[in-house]
């Protein structure tokens, strides 16, 4: 009785309370420290720039002599090399994405019984295809056509087919995500979601 | 006036205990040397070129701030040497801590007492590197601009924090307004003290503890401390070895251009420099992001995904850091090393050495895929993984017996040569009797 009276004690050792109160104030200023670092990430804001695309965006020219003008069918070549578009909203065109440009996307004009899966034949224009810009390993934006047809990207050696955008060399994961088109007033515009989400992006 | 001061200072205590510190005489010492020297040249061009950079993406007319500036100090009087002397340096002193890390390895230097110097020394390694990452970014050329946008999605890809990490360490999504005033607090602030403050461990702990004595010493002064002091044989070796350092550095500054920011333009998200590669330390890196299957992806509980960029580029470097680490704990000494170890003598740390060091190119090599491919070296992507893979597993296993049967092997010979001259002089003794 008298030794359980004893442990029960309220009386702490000086050397118990320092180390203690050493510890809950070390404790109290990791917490803070880690809400610290936590405010290094920036409230995001998206502007109109930077919002993701919508249904019935026009497509325009993102360089060149032609920049910011629609895209009609007539811009491209069977075969030919691929140019690059933006998709224009109503407030302004949508050339920056979050986390790389997902915005960015390609055309490549083909006859159509070249398309094949795992593109959506139905989702061109024209023969029209159009595929994301943005590399599926670790983003980055593809260059142009080599001379085999295909599409390399620089940074890991990635090769993609333009006429379904499927993987032709690793390590790219996934093909090139499509996006659905169609003809309207003789303008191409955007027929629908990504058909895959595009690298980057919050599945 | 040394009177004086050590009156006040007691600067006689500082003599005898610092000082006076014996160096021991060997070239291979000065490899240790070169990196801190190195690491000097940097910190002062650094401060100069801190001067007339200006840390933001804002843009200058269509150009990045950043970029803008670089260009601005390129068309200074020294500035672009300057700039490649910065350049250069930092190549040279990853370059020297690599050299400096092999002599440690190599010599067995790594066993007790100084296994905490060898992990300090591991510290610092990484340090520099990502000093040296951090500062590749900060000319926001469209070079530097992808090379951020892959380090930027390689944190992306850690399971569970990617997103948050990567916005956290880089200022929101890439290409965050913020992202180049995040990179340079890392480059000029947050690394470099650390780096100092690890440079001083190291050394303070190397003079306490005393360097590992060279094999000679062993036949001048067996277990007694054989060198010249710092003060002031040494310091005249060191003064006259920065100078040639730095002389050889301006050579190569002057003569071959580094990272030429005008060639590779603004940066460009649709329009990406074709051929890109990380310096070549981190080339191995590359080269197994370029052999891993991005197709490999495992999916962790509660919607966290492992995938091969993870892997890649941060579980393997990893562990092969902590490979690193583990070294002293594998090789150990039962008593206090005294002396620096013949690499021949110890055949299986000799060739575990050199054949990590042959898995380490096989990985390089493996960065040049595209040219490979392109050149025609390796005719299609199958026959690319199959070399590099198969390559992975049996180079450095074939290394590794190699080393050790032509170690045994030299050995071998020279022991029975010994032998026979023995036997001869024996017999040409007994001939004379």
């Amino acid at each position: 009785m008298t030794t359980k009276a004893k442990k029960m004690d309220p009386e702490i050792s000086r050397r118990k309370f320092v180390t203690a109160a050493m510890a809950g104030a070390t404790g109290i200023g990791v917490v803070s420290f880690a809400t610290i670092i936590g405010g290094l990430r920036p409230v995001g804001f998206i502007t109109e720039t930077q919002k993701p695309l919508e249904v019935g965006d026009v497509l325009v020219h993102a360089e060149g002599d032609k920049k910011g003008q629609p895209v009609g069918p007539d811009d491209l070549k069977a075969n030919g090399p691929y140019i690059t578009v933006y998709p224009k909203g109503k407030n302004g065109v949508r050339s920056e994405g979050q986390a790389g440009s997902f915005n960015a996307v390609i055309l490549l004009k083909y006859a159509l019984s070249e398309i094949v899966a795992p593109a959506k034949p139905e989702a061109t224009a024209d023969g029209i295809i159009a595929l994301s810009k943005i590399c599926t390993h670790l983003g980055c934006s593809v260059l142009a056509k080599g001379p085999d047809g295909n599409i390399p990207c620089p940074c890991h050696g990635s090769k993609f087919d333009g006429k379904s955008g499927k993987v032709l060399a690793s390590p790219a994961p996934r093909e090139l995500p499509q996006l659905p088109i169609k003809l309207e007033n003789g303008q191409l515009v955007v027929a629908g979601k990504w058909l895959e989400p595009v690298y980057g992006a919050k599945v | 006036m040394n009177q004086w001061l050590d009156e006040r200072l007691h600067i006689s205590r500082l003599n005898d205990k610092f000082l006076r510190k014996a160096f021991p005489v060997h070239h291979s010492y000065f490899l240790g040397e070169i990196t801190l020297f190195s690491l000097i040249i940097l910190i002062l061009t650094g401060i100069l070129l801190a001067f007339s950079y200006e840390p933001s993406t804002r843009l200058v007319g269509d150009l990045p701030a950043a970029y803008a500036s670089v260009l601005r100090i390129d068309t200074q009087p020294y500035g672009d040497m300057l700039r490649r002397i910065h350049h250069w340096t930092a190549n040279i002193m990853v370059a020297a801590s690599v050299l400096h890390m092999m002599r440690i390895y190599f010599s067995g230097s790594f066993k007790r007492p100084r296994e905490i110097n060898w992990w300090i020394g591991i510290l610092l390694m990484v340090f520099t590197v990502l000093t040296a990452v951090t500062g590749y970014m900060l000319p926001y050329d469209n070079y530097s601009f992808t090379t951020l946008g892959v380090i930027y999605n390689i944190t992306t890809s850690i399971p569970y924090i990617g997103n948050w990490a990567a916005q956290v360490a880089f200022s929101g999504p890439f290409p965050g307004e913020g992202v180049i005033s995040r990179v340079y607090g890392f480059h000029i602030m947050l690394l470099p003290l650390i780096l100092l403050g690890t440079t001083a461990a190291h050394m303070i702990i190397m003079i306490k503890q005393k360097h590992t004595q060279p094999m000679y010493a062993k036949k001048i002064a067996y277990k007694k401390i054989v060198g010249v002091p710092l003060i002031t044989q040494q310091t005249p070796i060191m003064a006259i070895l920065f100078l040639l350092l730095l002389g050889v550095i301006c050579l190569f500054s002057a003569y071959i251009p580094v990272h030429p920011v005008e060639v590779f333009g603004k940066p460009d998200i649709n329009n990406p420099v074709s051929n890109i590669k990380p310096d070549w330390y981190l080339l191995w890196v590359f080269g197994l992001l370029a052999m891993l299957p991005g197709s490999l992806e495992i999916a962790l509980p509660f919607g966290g995904i492992l995938n091969a960029e993870f892997i890649g580029a941060l579980v393997f470097p990893t562990l092969v850091i902590l490979l690193w680490f583990a070294v002293p704990l594998i090789d150990r000494a039962k008593e206090n090393q005294y002396y620096g170890e013949a690499p021949t003598e110890h055949p299986k740390r000799l060739a575990a050495g050199v054949a990590f060091f042959t898995l380490m190119t096989v990985w390089s090599v493996a960065g040049y895929k595209a040219d490979l491919l392109a050149a025609g070296v390796i005719p299609n992507e199958q026959t690319f993984l199959a070399l590099f893979w198969s390559l992975t597993f049996v180079a450095p296993l074939v290394v590794y017996f190699l080393t050790i049967a032509l170690v045994r092997g030299i050995k071998g010979l020279r022991d029975a040569d010994k032998r026979e001259t023995a036997a001869f002089k024996g017999e040409a003794q007994s001939a004379d009797d």
